[in-house]
């Protein structure tokens, strides 16, 4: 067992009588590459900013580098890193600029160029922050986030909104991260990228911790689920969906239909059936093992999307 | 103190980068105050000083200045050269001049005005006070005939010539300056305000949040930047003012540094104030705009608060910038020492503590902190 850097106790905290987190304790170890996955509204950046310092606690622990967070966050706050979710740089200062005003807010001594190379920024030195695009700018987020060189790195949604190869990109750097030995706590929507990067994923649904473990250990306990995928079967009413729903366990995202199920070949063949009595066609048909995100919706859409049957 | 430098050099950075704010800040207020001071007359004058350079010195002439002087609206200022009047017509302390020359004389003869190539009296009107000279035209006839009446019909053949002169006005000039260092010192710390407010809305303070900075490294960096620029805005109005219309401060130099330095202060505290209590960017651009526009006409810049009705000049006590703009004019023009401000003094230094106090403790790196 390693040496756990964050460890959070029984924290809850209630906005205006609203719980936002509810009685969340877990503990990360040094090194390791935890992701903190939920649906929106589970309480995702609360709990991360409270272990950031950014949110008063009411009620619970939190520890960081063996300091509480409450009363030694100067101490703490010098020797983490921070990626905000919702964040805006001084647009009209160049990223040369920039890094010098974090360099000094910090008190390091950076070199520049090997700074933004890190994140390959380099030929970008003499730009205005307000000319990056999306995916530099969220690099160079990042890259002011390490300039402290900090023993755990706290990342929010970092890579949402980025086109497919600067998400790629962020998440080699992330990697490469991982390889110093840095903690990472992040926050992601990207579950296939979790589930190749992270070491352990905590599942956050309803303000509540509601698993935690490796992503592994996650998929191996509906390990022999198998999921089926239909795209395009979009021309089917509610009344058409009831009639599958009372027969499979099975759910509707973004146009594509999910079934689960341990027997396959009963499975398709009922819906076949039922696609031909129905006159109704599918684009493609898939069938898949289990992976992380059909953990994540096992977990999180059983309460509350009635739409989905577990 | 390695944090404050830098929180100030990027601040103060970002501030001349803005091209359209640095306009605004800087030269809009300056080129307003040159164009008020050229060509705004000073009509509000009761009494007119008339500079009245005798070259005759005749026993006539003499008799007419005393006619002259007998006018109540009018006031004589006698010069013994012609340069030290126009100087002086330029300045704007008088309304108009009076060349009395050769012509003069020939009043008194018939044959003499008759054979004189060209017999003019010359006038040199005053720019920017043209009402004036309307009526010191018909004034002047009128002044020869009461002195002697016979030159009814020499008069006729005399015309009146008129020069004008382009003046500085530097009556109103006088007046409307210290108003406009201090508003336009107001105007560009409450610019400071509003930037604050935008940058917390933007979430760029949060980004400094996590960082180690301190509260207090953080306002005085702020504040320092804004000070710094409102001090280069006042010495480029110093400038102008100098430049344009010759104008100096006749004061107590150290008092007029330091009613610059605070009411630069005191805008600036007042602004991170509104910033920090105002809920959103639009509500403190409102608080802002319900400070700033009714100060040009409230507070005595460009009018006098004596000639406001009685209502708005007890709403103007309210404002800070009346005690500011009063002490200062007291100061350039008067010489008013700091015992005789002392009660703009007191008032000022009160406002200064109390929202001093509430800028620092109400502080927020973010909008709204859960």
């Amino acid at each position: 067992m390693g040496n756990h850097v964050i460890q959070v106790k029984n924290l809850s905290k209630k906005y205006n009588n609203v719980v936002v987190l509810d009685n969340i304790s877990f503990d990360i170890e040094e090194g390791n590459i935890v992701g903190l996955v939920g649906p929106n509204g589970a309480g995702k950046t609360t709990l991360l900013e409270s272990i950031e310092g950014l949110r008063k606690i009411q009620k619970g622990t939190i520890t960081v580098l063996d300091k509480s967070v409450e009363t030694d966050y100067k101490n703490i706050q010098k020797r983490i890193g921070i990626q905000l979710q919702r964040t805006s740089l001084i647009g009209d200062l160049t990223l040369k600029e920039t890094l010098r005003l974090y360099t000094a807010l910090y008190r390091v001594k950076n070199n520049t160029k090997e700074l933004l190379n890190k994140v390959d920024l380099a030929e970008f030195a003499n730009k205005k922050v307000k000319h990056l695009s999306g995916g530099q700018y969220q690099r160079f987020n990042l890259c002011l986030a390490i300039l402290n060189v900090p023993k755990i790195l706290f990342l929010d949604e970092p890579t949402t909104g980025l086109d497919p190869i600067a998400r790629k990109k962020l998440w080699s750097i992330i990697n490469e991260l991982k390889q110093q030995n840095v903690t990472i706590l992040i926050t992601t929507h990207y579950l296939e990228e979790a589930q190749k990067i992270c070491d352990e994923i905590i599942i956050l649904h309803n303000h509540k911790i509601i698993a935690q473990d490796s992503p592994e250990n996650l998929i191996r306990q509906i390990k022999n689920e198998k999921t089926i995928v239909l795209d395009g079967l979009n021309n089917i009413d509610e009344n058409e969906f009831f009639e599958l729903k009372k027969q499979f366990k099975i759910k509707r995202i973004n146009g594509q239909v999910f079934i689960y199920t341990y027997d396959i070949g009963k499975v398709l063949n009922i819906l076949f059936q039922w696609l031909e009595k129905k006159n109704k066609e599918v684009d493609n048909i898939s069938v898949r093992s289990a992976n992380l995100e059909d953990v994540f919706l096992k977990y999180t859409t059983t309460k509350t999307d009635k739409e989905i049957t577990s | 103190m390695k944090n404050i430098i830098e929180i100030f050099r990027v601040f103060f950075l970002i501030f001349l980068r803005d091209k359209l704010n640095l306009f605004f800040s800087f030269f809009f207020n300056a080129f307003l105050m040159i164009m008020l001071g050229l060509f705004v007359s000073d009509r509000f004058d009761e009494i007119g000083t008339i500079g009245v350079y005798d070259k005759l010195n005749s026993e006539f002439s003499q008799e007419f200045i005393k006619t002259l002087e007998k006018e109540p609206t009018i006031k004589i200022e006698h010069f013994t050269n012609l340069d030290a009047l126009i100087k002086k017509i330029k300045k704007g302390d008088l309304v108009a001049g009076l060349e009395i020359n050769k012509s003069f004389e020939l009043l008194k003869n018939k044959t003499a005005v008759a054979e004189e190539n060209n017999p003019h009296l010359l006038i040199y009107g005053n720019s920017g006070k043209d009402i004036w000279l309307k009526m010191l035209k018909p004034g002047l006839k009128m002044g020869i005939l009461k002195t002697n009446e016979n030159t009814k019909t020499l008069l006729k053949n005399i015309t009146i010539k008129t020069e004008m002169i382009q003046s500085r006005n530097l009556d109103y000039f006088k007046f409307i300056f210290p108003g406009v260092l201090m508003f336009s010192i107001m105007g560009l710390a409450f610019t400071g305000a509003l930037s604050l407010l935008f940058f917390r809305k933007a979430d760029v303070l949060k980004r400094l949040k996590i960082t180690p900075l301190k509260k207090y490294e953080f306002l005085i960096g702020f504040s320092l930047s804004y000070f710094v620029l409102l001090l280069l805005q006042a010495v480029l109005y110093i400038l102008v003012a100098w430049v344009v219309f010759d104008y100096t401060f006749t004061g107590n130099y150290l008092q007029i540094a330091v009613l610059i330095f605070g009411c630069g202060l005191l805008f600036i505290v007042l602004g991170i104030a509104i910033a920090n209590l105002a809920p959103t960017v639009d509500s403190g651009n409102n608080i802002v705009r319900l400070l700033n526009f009714p100060a040009s006409f409230l507070c005595g810049i460009f009018i006098p608060i004596e000639a406001l009705p009685k209502s708005l000049q007890f709403i103007s006590r309210f404002h800070p910038l009346t005690y500011f703009a009063n002490a200062m004019r007291n100061t350039v023009n008067y010489s008013a020492t700091f015992s005789e401000n002392s009660t703009n003094y007191i008032i000022l230094i009160s406002i200064f503590i109390i929202f001093s106090a509430i800028a620092v403790k109400s502080f927020k790196w973010e909008e709204q902190v859960k």
